[in-house]
């Protein structure tokens, strides 16, 4: 279903450095549903950001990588925190069919007031493989969001 | 016109006790250099009696350096302070005077002051002994006076004090109510002396000697009154080749057990011992004789008095104490038990925390404290001097989290108990960089388990609230996730832009790649059963196998690996070789089971490699020059195969990166 995307030379070291990330997006499992509107989102370069960043982002897609903190009762919304410990509202469209806990990596759209409207997610699972460091990823994102340079992403995907 | 002086005042401010207005005659003025400037010394009579423990505070130097105040003046001393130093002695500090008279209006010495001393009944004015030259009094200079607290003859340059005797009373005549300092402090230049009153070695000719009496007063260090020696202390940080009468009050820190020895000039015996006492350290040695006489008399941790011994330029070869001298023992030498061991340190300990060994240069030789966390067996080793030494090494952390390895050697290692993790210190052993920072006790550190000191006592506390539990990183890692020397980090691409292993000695680094490619055609090959030697063995068809090296033949062989394989990374790719340690590890099989696949099961023998192809590994490598056939190439050869720690990885990338922006 989901192509794996193109990485350019520069993000090998990226990649080098988080190399089982680069396989999260492949692993998207997507409900029928949704495959119209996912298929928009899924085609766009969508930048990591953390909470900081939300602000610069407000109306595009994004990929946010949290610890999930708490769970609204309805299912529809929960709260994840970043590397630095900030908390951001995540909103979804369904409301949730599992247990979610830990970290997951959310792409949607970011809403005017800043929250995030997931069009999917995909929790990272903690017993299997090395533990997520969150920390070392937000460090991971800072270097990305000083040299653009050097992480094109955007010129990439659409290439 | 005549003032009248204020008899009985020159007492009374030497006593502490309140005058009013004193008027008082200088006699005598003296500069001296101060740690913060000139100070002036005076000294007052009364009429009945001088001083010359008067000091002048600094806002009134303007008086003498104006000419104003000049001896026989006579003034009004308006408000004074009277302290008493550390060593006893007083002082009266001059904070306010007024000249009532000056010197030529005076005319001369107002009435006959004697020189006032604890005792008031002295009644010799130092000048009708003394001649011109202070030390000129023979008679007293020659006698030490057992009963003063008189170092006989030279003693160091402190202590110009006049006056404060202590307890022996004074006797008078003949023995001048002050006890005499003799001679070499003429010649002595004036030292500048740490105390601000100091050296008074005057030269007599300069001023009216008459007045001053040159009684330098050793200051009573601890006044432990062993009746024998009454000599007085002098500090160790004093000692030096050119005083020979001295006694010095110390503590054993440290006694080595008795060597002997045997070459041309025929053999001998020693021990050697250091001291500490509040102002340094020394190493004192015996020999032959003096061994018998002392080495048993000489325990660690007591305090002794020990007068009479040579001193010399430190040999820094043979001790690590911060003193330019030491001490040996000989003939005459006398060591005596002190029971007042007030003041006297234990140990004199500079102790590093350990994460810091890491900035300090090897060699160097280092103080720690860290509570034993793990401790091996003892070992015997074979050194190359075919002796047999005993050795143990333990780990020892300290509150800054890191773990170091110290070796302990010979009777040290044996007798060590680790259980119970003691905090252990150990003073004067050598950092090396063997595995990364480690720590070998020489002959001449001490090792001591749960010393008596408040860092030990510390170290203790913490460990128990915290730092049993503490997953903590050992500086003497062999591993290369360690902190240690060896980690060279490169990419494929700088061996061939370094030119790396092109120069004579083979080049060691580090890098992350992935194999892409195996060659598994020849990857094995037949080798010499014998343990140790790996030589190929030479198929005799006849079902023996014939090494060459051993020259012996077999009917069987093992399997070795020689694999080569492609590595690449972002940048380049680089044929390395791996031999059996590493190639195993890649393939996740020993060679025996390959060398039975490939003859048994090949799409078996496939699989392996398939397997590990395309894995990524922290390869450790040596780069070398080699001459094959004519022919000079960079030959990489595999030392080491790792697993990636990403999360490492990670951090120095990210490291890396932060650095390059700079």
């Amino acid at each position: 279903m989901l192509r794996p995307r193109k990485l350019p030379r520069e993000t090998k070291l990226w990649n080098q450095a988080f190399p089982a990330q680069c396989c999260i997006v492949q692993s998207l499992v997507t409900p029928t549903q949704q495959v119209v509107k996912m298929a928009g989102i899924l085609d766009v370069p969508k930048p990591r950001i953390n909470c900081s960043m939300l602000s610069q982002h407000i109306s595009r897609p994004v990929c946010f990588v949290g610890r999930v903190e708490k769970v609204h009762p309805t299912g529809k919304t929960f709260t994840v925190a970043d590397g630095e410990g900030k908390i951001a509202t995540v909103e979804l469209n369904d409301p949730l069919e599992e247990e979610l806990s830990g970290v997951v990596e959310v792409i949607g759209m970011v809403s005017n007031k800043g929250a995030i409207m997931a069009t999917t997610y995909n929790m990272l699972r903690e017993d299997k493989g090395i533990a997520f460091d969150l920390e070392l990823y937000n460090e991971a994102l800072k270097v990305i969001q000083d040299f653009p340079q050097h992480y094109p992403f955007e010129v990439a995907a659409s290439g | 016109m005549s003032v009248k002086l204020t008899q009985g005042a020159v007492e009374a401010l030497f006593k502490g006790s309140e005058v009013n207005d004193p008027v008082l005659q200088l006699l005598n003025i003296r500069k001296i250099t101060g740690d913060t400037g000139p100070r002036y010394r005076l000294i007052l009579s009364d009429g009945q009696h001088s001083l010359s423990s008067f000091l002048l505070a600094t806002q009134l130097n303007h008086l003498p350096e104006d000419n104003l105040l000049v001896p026989n003046c006579v003034c009004k001393v308006k408000r004074t302070i009277t302290n008493s130093l550390s060593d006893g002695r007083i002082v009266v500090i001059v904070l306010d005077m007024e000249i009532l008279q000056s010197a030529e209006e005076t005319g001369g010495k107002i009435g006959n002051p004697t020189l006032y001393t604890v005792d008031s009944k002295t009644s010799t004015p130092q000048k009708s002994a003394s001649s011109v030259s202070v030390p000129a009094s023979p008679p007293s200079a020659a006698v030490p006076g057992p009963s003063y607290r008189n170092s006989s003859a030279l003693s160091p340059p402190r202590g110009s004090g006049r006056g404060f005797f202590g307890k022996s009373p004074m006797k008078t005549s003949p023995m001048k109510a002050s006890p005499m300092k003799a001679s070499p402090m003429t010649a002595s230049p004036m030292k500048a002396s740490p105390m601000k009153f100091s050296p008074t070695k005057f030269s007599p000719t300069k001023f009216s000697p008459t007045k001053f009496s040159p009684t330098k007063f050793s200051p009573m260090k601890g006044d432990s009154t062993s009746p024998g020696s009454s000599t007085t202390v002098i500090p160790i940080a004093h000692l030096n080749p050119y005083q020979s009468k001295w006694t010095i009050r110390a503590r054993v820190t440290n006694k080595s057990s008795i060597r002997t020895w045997s070459n041309s000039k025929g053999e001998g015996k020693l021990f050697s011992f250091e001291t500490v006492d509040e102002s340094g350290e020394i190493k004192i040695t015996a020999f032959n004789k003096e061994v018998d006489r002392f080495f048993s008399l000489v325990e660690q941790g007591k305090v002794y008095y020990i007068s009479k011994a040579t001193l010399k330029v430190a040999n820094k070869q043979y001790t690590t104490l911060k003193n330019d001298y030491e001490m040996t023992l000989h003939a005459h030498s006398s060591i005596v038990p002190c029971d007042d061991s007030q003041g006297v340190p234990t140990l004199h300990c500079d102790f590093v925390p350990i994460a810091e060994l890491e900035n300090r240069d090897s060699d160097t030789i280092i103080d720690v404290i860290g509570v034993c966390t793990t401790a091996d067996d003892v070992s015997r080793i074979t050194t190359k001097t075919s002796r047999e030494v005993s050795k143990r090494a333990l780990n020892l952390i300290d509150n800054s989290g890191k773990v170091v390895a110290v070796t302990l050697w010979g009777e040290e290692a044996e007798k060590f108990d680790g259980s119970g993790q003691p905090v252990v210190a150990v003073k004067g052993a050598r950092l090396s960089d063997f595995g990364g920072r480690s720590l070998s006790a020489l002959f001449s550190s001490t090792v001591m388990v749960n010393p008596d000191i408040p860092e030990a006592f510390r170290l203790r506390a913490w460990y128990d609230r915290e730092g049993y539990a503490l997953d903590s990183q050992s500086l003497t890692e062999t591993r290369s996730a360690g902190s240690g020397a060896n980690m060279n980090w490169k990419t494929l691409s700088d061996i061939k832009s370094e030119q790396m292993g092109h120069g004579e000695k083979a080049e060691y680094f580090t890098c992350l790649a992935t194999v892409v490619y195996f060659r598994k055609d020849n990857c094995l090959y037949q080798a010499c059963p014998s343990a140790d030697c790996n030589k190929k063995v030479t198929d005799q068809q006849n079902g023996l196998y014939r090494c060459e090296k051993c020259n012996r033949e077999f009917p069987n062989f093992k399997y070795r690996l020689i694999l080569n394989a492609n590595l690449a990374d972002f940048g380049d790719n680089q044929w390395v070789t791996c031999f059996q340690e590493t190639a195993e590890v890649l393939l996740g099989h020993s060679a025996e089971t390959l060398g039975q696949l490939r003859d048994t099961d090949e799409a078996a023998f496939d699989e392996v490699f398939q397997k590990a192809n395309f894995t990524t590994h922290i390869f450790k490598n040596r780069a070398k020059l080699e001459t094959y056939n004519d022919e000079c190439r960079v030959k990489v050869t595999v030392m080491e195969v790792q697993p990636v720690d990403h999360r490492e990885y990670s951090r120095r990338l990210l490291s890396n990166i932060r650095k390059l922006a700079r």
